[in-house]
């Protein structure tokens, strides 16, 4: 039994993360909104905190395990630059230095697979070894190289505080800048590219974490599924047909609805899980096909299906519960 | 290490080429008989001169065929009837086809054009199952289960052959909306064996027919298992990849088909439509790390060390290996402990014959080289189409890594050493083979 802090409430990671970690943990989640579904046992705070109150509140609450996920970008809009960068950087420097005034043992902070940036250099698996790319000049990647490089630098300064980096393949996400792109009714496409990618369903994203509370092992870590499939495929499985855009062939201006360098859309980054699977004993329980299939809207008789074998399980649990 | 000439015994040349099965021999039949199926149906029309070709296979001792006595054709038909096989491969359909052929020879004039029509419908069909799953394969037997292929004037044969057909077209079509719906799947590398099946018809044919490809010493090919195939590199266009991955599907010993995949220069990943089609032919970026992770999934892997200095190089320079890199395919295939087939390609290098490299406008278009031949960049795209030289590929004896151990991979002195017996032992077989050709074409 660890005390977790959840850093952060919006988007379906910290909940799914939260259900399950809750049933192990003691679980607080933090954040300036309600969550956005159910929790589990975990408790949950509706603030936003400053330096001492951060502080307060894991002396008081004595956290062993904080998760920081309060970063802008991932799971919602981003707002301009100079917010962006007073939350996701500032921010994570705060939340560092009262983790180390608390004595938090172990921080987990969220990242992302592409951080390593595209490249046509780029091995078809990348591995955590692979220095990353700290001059992204466009969306959620711009600032997390800033954050990526401070929690490394807090790392190698603090031994005796396991720090976890957790690199997630962009994820089926609601709400996640990916999801948004996909959603879009034909997405645009770089004409004449194709590249491979990851996504990665939110239960395995939940699964890592729990895995990375359970098993304190430092470092980062990329998070996908080990089969990547073609953009286009990809978004042909969802149902809609790619549209090629000739424009960034001349300008390099990312599409309309891209929200990252047009570099990810001409070449692959795809990212090695061989580390989370040693050391973590994490797979992706979804393949790329499948976590597609949740996103298709089901069939009646599928639905029906589903509806009986959901039944099922809250009574069970219901039951379990009396 | 040894200096001998590391020549295969089998490449002497004037030894007749091993028969080549299945696609191969379908193709060759192909090329020599090929009936008007537009005006084939017809059969009222009664063609009066035996408009077709013998076929390859037909042996000229079936004579007459210009009297019409007006033989029984049932009975004639009959004569070819074995029991018929249960299991219908393309190769038997292809067979069944020759025959239908050589049968139509000896029928007047009508039944010898419907004849005709019947086999390059068998044909087709034949080179449909090719593409198929044993499971379509295992539908269409079922639907020709009873019928005689061999007696095309049986009202059932056509019953059989229709709905076939129909089956066959209806395949199609769910090809093309499956990819629509995205329904295949891809190898973490990108590689998609369903397009590869669909190159495979055009890169045999420049295989066989444009190049007149001769591969041997294929047996140093392993059939399975990781090996590391390091090849001279020349030809502008990195055609001699896609020749040499064609050679050992065509005609590997084993015949099992299997894919090479073929390292190509990273500058091919930037260009647009050119770098997700070489991905979907399995095709990789030649970086190491891609090198080893493939060699320990067990690939048969191709490597052209000189990179752009070979695929670039000068008309006046053919046939003089460039520089092998580093020695990085070396550390590679030391490291995953493979074996290193040497490879010597003859023929690619007169296939563009580049007699400068316009610098001035490479740098300008940001390509690593802009050649210019007696037909590039004058006559435009139709400057793109290789001349047909007659090409040689050698594959010789293997040079076995695990005597080094894995250890090796650091130490330059071994590497260099064995990169630089492997570039021997390609430029040895290289000058051998040149002075056996008698003619670039």
């Amino acid at each position: 039994m660890t005390r977790v802090l959840i850093n952060g409430s919006t988007g379906m990671l910290s909940v799914r993360a939260a259900q399950l970690l809750s049933q192990q943990h003691e679980v607080i989640v933090l954040g300036r909104r309600p969550p956005a579904g159910p929790i589990g046992h975990a408790d949950w705070l509706v603030a936003r905190l400053d330096r001492k109150q951060m502080l307060e509140l894991l002396r008081v609450e004595q956290i062993e395990t904080v998760i920081h996920l309060d970063l802008l970008g991932f799971d919602g809009p981003l707002p301009d630059h100079e917010t962006t960068v007073q939350h996701n950087v500032i921010g994570t420097m705060e939340l560092l230095g009262a983790c180390r005034a608390a004595g938090v043992r172990q921080i987990i902070v969220r990242s992302h697979g592409w951080i390593y940036g595209a490249s046509p250099l780029n091995p078809l698996l990348i591995t955590e070894d692979r220095p990353i790319k700290t001059n992204h000049s466009r969306g959620l990647l711009r600032t997390l190289g800033e954050v990526e490089q401070i929690v490394a630098d807090f790392a190698a300064r603090h031994p005796h505080i396991t720090v976890t980096v957790l690199r997630y393949a962009p994820l089926l996400n609601q709400d996640g800048p990916v999801m948004t792109y996909l959603r879009s009714p034909s997405p645009q496409m770089l004409f004449g590219f194709d590249p491979m990618i990851q996504l990665l369903h939110v239960d395995d994203a939940a699964c890592a974490m729990v895995a990375a509370v359970n098993q304190p092992a430092g470092g980062a870590f990329n998070l996908a599924p080990e089969q990547p499939m073609p953009l286009s495929q990809v978004i042909r499985r969802l149902g809609k047909q790619p549209a090629p855009a000739m424009g960034p062939l001349f300008d390099n201006q990312p599409p309309p609805g891209w929200p990252f360098e047009v570099d990810y859309l001409r070449y692959r980054c795809t990212i090695d899980p061989q580390r989370a699977c040693r050391l973590l004993g994490w797979t992706a329980k979804y393949d790329m096909a499948a976590a597609l299939d949740t996103l298709k809207p089901l069939s009646p008789e599928d639905e029906y299906a589903a509806g009986t074998r959901a039944l099922n399980e809250f009574l069970n649990r219901r039951r379990r519960v009396e | 290490m040894n200096d001998e000439p590391v020549t295969p015994p089998t490449s002497d040349p004037g030894e007749p080429r091993r028969p080549r099965r299945g696609r191969a021999r379908a193709v060759a039949v192909e090329m020599e008989v090929e009936p008007p199926p537009t005006g084939a149906p017809n059969h009222h029309a009664a063609p009066t001169d035996p408009v077709e070709p013998p076929p390859t296979g037909a042996p000229n001792d079936h004579t007459a065929p210009a009297d019409p006595v007006d033989p029984p054709p049932v009975a004639t038909a009959l004569e070819w009837d074995e029991s018929p096989p249960t299991r219908r491969s393309a190769e038997q359909l292809f067979e069944v086809e020759i025959d239908i052929r050589q049968q139509s020879e000896q029928q007047p004039g009508p039944q010898a054009a419907l004849g005709n029509f019947a086999a390059g419908v068998v044909r087709l069909i034949g080179e449909n199952l090719q593409r198929m799953t044993n499971e379509q394969v295992e539908r269409v037997n079922s639907m020709l289960q009873g019928v005689d292929l061999r007696d095309y004037l049986d009202p059932d044969f056509w019953k059989g052959i229709g709905m076939v057909l129909r089956y066959q077209i209806d395949e199609q079509i769910n090809f093309i909306q499956r990819r629509q719906r995205g329904e295949y799947t891809t190898d973490p590398f990108g590689m998609d064996r369903e397009i590869i099946e669909v190159a495979r018809p055009f890169l045999s044919f420049m295989y066989h027919t444009w190049w007149r490809v001769q591969a041997s010493g294929l047996e140093h090919v392993p059939a399975e298992g990781r090996a590391l195939l390091v090849a001279n590199h020349s030809g502008v266009l990195p055609w001699d990849g896609a020749m040499i991955a064609t050679a050992v599907v065509n005609d590997h010993p084993a015949q099992n088909e299997r894919i090479v995949r073929s390292l190509h220069l990273h500058w091919f990943t930037t260009l647009p439509v050119i770098a997700p089609t070489l991905a979907a032919l399995g095709q990789v970026p030649g970086i190491p790390e891609n090198a080893i992770r493939l060699l320990e999934r067990d690939e048969l892997v191709c490597v052209f060390p000189e990179g752009l200095k070979g695929v670039g190089k000068l008309f006046k320079d053919r046939y003089k290996l460039a520089r092998f890199g580093r020695g990085g395919f070396v550390q590679a295939a030391l490291r995953t402990q493979a074996p290193i087939v040497p490879v010597a390609v003859v023929g690619a290098e007169e296939i563009y014959p580049m007699f400068a490299n316009a610098e001035g406008i490479a740098k300008l278009l940001g390509f690593p080289y802009f050649p210019l031949t007696p037909f590039f960049p004058w006559f435009g795209l139709l400057g793109v189409i290789p001349l047909p030289t007659r090409w040689s590929i050698t594959f010789c004896p293997p040079i076995d890594t695990t005597r080094y151990g894995p250890d090796a991979a650091d130490d330059p002195i071994t590497v260099l050493e064995l990169s630089e017996q492997v570039r021997e032992t390609i430029q040895e077989t290289i000058n051998q083979k040149l002075a056996e050709r008698t003619s670039v074409f």
